[in-house]
């Protein structure tokens, strides 16, 4: 019992892997800027990023779970403000970067992506906002669900809202999907969660089949961006465009499959691609690392995701909030891995989010370092309450 | 507490279900991985490995142009260049930066600046503040253009006074680039050749390093040695703005060569362009996909191209045109008003054994702007009737046909056909040979030859009864001719050449002037071979202007032989050499016995020469207030065929001076250009000839 006593506030498994995250992330970089073309070294900047974000997450250890619970709507208040002062902000702050608005930029020293940390509060709030409704509606009847799903949906279309003006559809879609995952995982009626699901994959079809059959109507009646009617249109049919996304998913394949079996080894990338450093991060180690690296990232971030489910279910004996926490995590890494790695091997459109741990990125990594310092924290609760239970 | 035990069942199913699903996307992302890494990473390894290799050529300077005795007429001026070298895939940004860098360095002339136009400027503007242009497009017209499109509307969205503010030295960025714009990925492009000051080049020089694809170099300027002496005949080079000719673009580029190439356009310079131009270097650069150039190996080593020799003596070729132009001044002058119509003489000295040509000339008076030019091409392009010079073929034809005998005697007295006016000689010569036809001159002796052709036999012809008549006579006699020459190309080495006038011989009275130069016309080069066939024995030599084809040397020695161009005997006149040695004796006669036409003036001559006058009369047509053309003046053409030595030929010529007045006493400007032509030939060449022989 010595052990597991000592064991509260150590987890190993967590650790390893963030250290796992951190060396593949800092090589992969590394490889990502072999071609010179860019001016910035960004290993060093992203390590220095990495730095703050650890100590960030050291400091959320001292936070108690209560104290976040209470400070969850002011965090969401927080996160939903930043978006809004984006959005109004003058372009000598925030200049559009590739046509979005989406960062504060042009600040002296730093620029931050709202979205990012705003992702981050939305699941706090989002699980304070189950934890409240259960402890309130404890009868669970149809009417509360949809009265649930409805204010899920509320407090998500709010932040949502203004990523989508940005424009930044990958993110929006992001938050929904994160909200989705949390109305399943609510505990709410099958039924209702069937007819959600038919719905929303009606729709999803829907939109799919109206873009790649009526582009026009779609980018002039439904003032989709044209960008992204070219993306859906090169991932259903990719040899129909000859675009620039058509170029990107070209260039990725080419990177990632000429890594074949074992890869090419540190310092010797050959294809220059746009945005390797950050979102087309797994086509560096693909072609670095081979077959062999990709898939044992792949798996890493699998088995990432089942300590979290695990976390979770074990969080619901104690504290519904934190394990709502951990599922809201969950589906926002569940989300940007399958999507990002997706888009690299040409499974899934091309859209700009990056690969969480790995990519380069400032407002990503110190936000995902805010999460990990949240999970250690559950963790360390989870270990703290498992051996009262035993003891 | 079921509720509770519920709820705990039910989130761990969820769990389990949705956990499954992620396994299922994991799996899906991993077999995907394996598809493009292991199925299909050989296949996009190769793609990479891929290079492409593109050959560049490089220029190089044009064949010089030599006269025979190794005399330079054409050379190319070297002259300092700088050059730009663009690499694959260049950006406008790029090409405005090095613009930008070179204006400290080049100067700009202000016809540079004068050929910039609007849309120049235009996209300077738009490249200096690309953002802030394109945001003057509406959105709803950037999302109905595309890309192209909302490039053109930008441009048209820059405003006048936008581009009237454009400062000097922008204007002088934009020019530069201008010129940067025209280069091809990884060939060189001259941007700037003329003006360059030694210090311009010098500090060129000294920044190459920052100055991506530039290169100082050398280029060269076609000069014409001699200025307008032969210029017609050595021709004319596009410029390299021209480059090669647009609507031949094809059959040059096959033939290797680049669009800003500078290609011959005229005379010479086009007729042997092929050996000209010379070799390009041609520089076999592979690059990888995004265009780097990682190897380059020259394919094929550059030359200069190759040089021509001439026939022509340019000594000898000023000499001429002295004369030529001296006597047409003369001729002008000593008779103002009968002669006002007179405009050309040209001349052909020729080597009739050979086919080479010495000299040829042409002056032409131009009216407009009352001066004297030369225009040697004219010996080849235009004809004229030649009158009696033609007479040593008629005889020739009569006898080669047997329509005459050696010696046949016919009696000169005007013929009277009816219904067609009288012909006659200029006197009534009466019986008549054929040696003293030729000698002087008897009209009426070929009129018979002539009647006998069109099948008329009667001798002499009963006045004012009507003549029989073949019109194919016409053609045969013509057939005689064109073993001469006459009437045909003579195959020289130039671009081009007439055949002149071929009349329908619809009457005897056609036929009969056929006979004396007076029906069909004729080239100055056509009669110069004509009289080479009499000359040398009835062989038919090509003339040629290109003796021989040299290789590039390095020094100002010529270059080893490439090729020779041998004497070429067309065809042999088919007849018995007595004959022909009547014709000849009968054109000595006209030069050295009292008597003959040309006696006057050719008495005497050490040289021995022997030819034939020529006289015939023409007529002067002239566009009216209506552009009616409307006869003006009844004119005479003097011509005049020779050559010398009687008994060994060496040199031959041809005169004709067409239009002059019609009148008695008029200049004989054919033997006094003919005379003179001679005696310098023989002043410059007599003796020297002997080596040239024996070297032959």
């Amino acid at each position: 019992m010595f052990k597991s006593r000592q064991s509260h506030y150590l987890h190993l498994d967590l650790i390893l892997f963030l250290l796992f995250f951190i060396v593949i992330s800092l090589l992969a970089i590394n490889n990502a800027q072999q071609l010179g073309q860019y001016n910035d070294n960004f290993v060093v900047k992203h390590l220095v990023f990495y730095m703050l974000g650890i100590m960030l997450a050291a400091a959320i250890q001292f936070v108690d779970l209560e104290q976040l619970y209470k400070t969850s709507f002011y965090l969401y208040i927080l996160g939903v403000l930043s978006l809004v002062i984006l959005h109004f902000s003058p372009e000598s702050i925030a200049k559009p970067v590739n046509g979005a608005k989406s960062w504060f930029n042009n600040l002296p020293f730093i620029s931050i992506q709202p979205s990012e940390f705003t992702k981050l509060f939305l699941i706090l709030f989002l699980a304070y906002l189950i934890f409240r409704h259960q402890q309130k509606y404890a009868q669970q009847t149809i009417a509360s669900d949809l009265w649930l799903i409805a204010k899920i949906f509320g407090v998500t279309l709010i932040p949502a809202f203004f990523i989508w003006k940005q424009p930044d559809l990958g993110t929006t879609l992001v938050f929904f999907f994160i909200a989705g995952i949390l109305i399943i995982l609510s505990g709410v009626d099958w039924r209702l969660i069937a007819v959600i699901l038919t719905t929303g994959i009606a729709a999803a079809t829907a939109a799919v089949l109206l873009i790649v059959n009526f582009p026009d109507f779609a980018q002039n009646v439904l003032k989709i961006e044209p960008h992204q009617i070219n993306r859906v249109l090169t991932w259903f049919d990719p040899s129909s465009q000859d675009s620039n996304d058509r170029y990107h998913l070209d260039l990725s394949l080419m990177t990632v499959g000429s890594g074949q079996l074992t890869g090419k080894g540190m310092n010797s990338a050959q294809v220059q691609i746009p945005e390797a450093h950050t979102d087309f991060i797994f086509a560096i180690i693909g072609e670095s690392f081979g077959f062999v690296g990709g898939a044992v990232v792949i798996l890493v971030f699998f088995l990432f995701l089942y300590r979290l489910v695990i976390l979770g279910m074990k969080s619901a004996e104690f504290s519904p909030y934190a394990s709502y926490i951990c599922y809201g995590f969950f589906a926002l890494i569940l989300i940007h891995t399958f999507q990002n790695i997706g888009m690299t091997i040409g499974i899934v459109p091309i859209t700009g989010i990056p690969l969480l741990f790995i990519s380069y990125g400032g407002s990503t990594t110190l936000s995902t370092m805010m999460m990990f310092g949240i999970i250690y924290r559950i963790a360390t609760e989870q270990s703290k309450q498992e051996s009262f239970l035993f003891n | 507490m079921a509720k509770k035990k519920e709820e705990e069942i039910k989130i761990p199913l969820r769990l389990n279900i949705l956990f499954f699903i992620v396994f299922i996307m994991f799996a899906v992302l991993i077999i995907q991985l394996g598809i493009v890494q292991i199925l299909h990473g050989q296949s996009f390894q190769e793609e990479i490995d891929r290079t492409i290799q593109d050959i560049s050529k490089k220029p190089v300077p044009r064949g010089k142009i030599y006269d025979r005795n190794g005399k330079i007429l054409v050379d190319n001026k070297p002259l300092y260049a700088i050059s730009y070298t663009p690499p694959k895939r260049v950006q406008h940004d790029d090409k405005l930066e090095l613009a930008e860098q070179l204006l400290p360095f080049l100067s700009v002339d202000e016809s540079m600046i004068k050929r910039l136009t609007k849309r120049n400027k235009q996209e300077y503007i738009y490249l200096k503040n690309k953002e802030e242009i394109h945001g003057r497009l509406t959105d709803a017209e950037k999302e109905a253009l595309n890309d192209v499109e909302q490039y053109k509307l930008a441009l048209e969205k820059i405003t006048d006074e936008e581009i009237e503010a454009l400062t000097e030295e922008e204007l002088k960025v934009i020019a530069i680039k201008r010129e940067l714009d025209k280069a091809y990925a990884l060939t060189p492009e001259i941007i700037k050749n003329d003006n360059i000051s030694i210090e311009e080049y010098a500090r060129i020089a000294e920044h190459l390093s920052e100055l991506p694809g530039i290169n100082a170099t050398t280029d060269w300027e076609r000069e014409y040695i001699h200025g307008d002496t032969l210029k017609s005949i050595l021709g004319s080079i596009t410029t390299q703005e021209q480059g090669i000719p647009a609507e031949e673009e094809d059959y040059y580029l096959t033939r290797g060569y680049n669009r800003n190439d500078r290609v011959g356009k005229s005379g010479l310079e086009q007729a042997y362009e092929d050996v000209l131009r010379g070799r390009k270097e041609q520089i076999l650069y592979t690059t990888t996909k995004e265009g780097k150039v990682i190897d380059s190996e020259v394919i094929v080593e550059g030359e200069r191209g190759k040089d021509l020799v001439l026939t022509i003596d340019i000594d000898y070729q000023k000499k001429v045109d002295e004369i030529v132009m001296n006597e047409l001044k003369k001729a002008r002058s000593q008779l103002p008003g009968p002669n006002r119509y007179l405009e050309d003489a040209l001349a052909v000295v020729m080597n009739p054994k050979t086919g080479e040509i010495l000299a040829l000339s042409a002056v032409h008076y131009n009216r407009e702007k009352n001066e004297y030019e030369l225009a040697p091409h004219k010996v080849f392009y235009d004809a004229h009737r030649p009158g009696s010079t033609v007479k040593g073929a008629t005889v020739l034809a009569g006898l080669q046909s047997g329509l005459i005998q050696p010696g046949q005697v016919f009696i000169d007295r005007p013929i009277k056909i009816a219904q067609t006016p009288t012909k006659a000689s200029y006197a009534r010569l009466g019986p008549v040979n054929d040696i003293e036809a030729l000698k002087r001159s008897s009209n009426v002796y070929m009129f018979y030859i002539g009647l006998r052709f069109g099948g008329e036999f009667r001798h002499p012809f009963p006045d004012n009864s009507g003549a029989k008549y073949n019109p194919e006579g016409a053609q045969k006699m013509r057939n005689y001719f064109h073993q001469f020459g006459l009437g045909v190309k003579t195959g020289v080495d130039f671009t081009y050449e007439s055949t002149g006038f071929v009349g329908d011989a619809k009457y005897p009275g056609n036929l009969m002037d056929l006979g004396i130069g007076q029906y069909d016309t004729y080239t100055t080069i056509q009669l110069a071979q004509y009289v080479s066939t009499i000359a040398n024995g009835g062989y038919r030599v090509k003339p040629y202007l290109v003796k021989e084809i040299r290789y590039p040397s390095v020094d100002d020695e010529l270059g080893p032989i490439y090729k020779v161009n041998h004497p070429k005997v067309l065809n042999k006149i088919d007849v018995d050499p007595s004959y022909l040695k009547r014709v000849q004796t009968g054109f000595w006669k006209v030069f050295n016995e009292p008597g003959g036409t040309g006696y006057n003036y050719w008495k005497g001559k050490s040289y021995k020469p022997a030819g034939k006058t020529g006289t015939a009369e023409n007529e002067v047509y002239l566009p009216d207030a209506n552009g009616k053309y409307r006869k003006v003046a009844d004119t005479q053409n003097l011509a005049l065929v020779g050559y010398a030595p009687f008994d060994d030929p060496e040199v031959a010529f041809a005169i004709i001076v067409p239009n002059l007045g019609d009148v008695r006493g008029q200049y004989q400007i054919n033997h006094h250009i003919g005379t003179q032509i001679m005696d310098a030939y023989f002043e410059q060449f007599d003796g020297k000839e002997e080596e040239e022989e024996t070297e032959a």
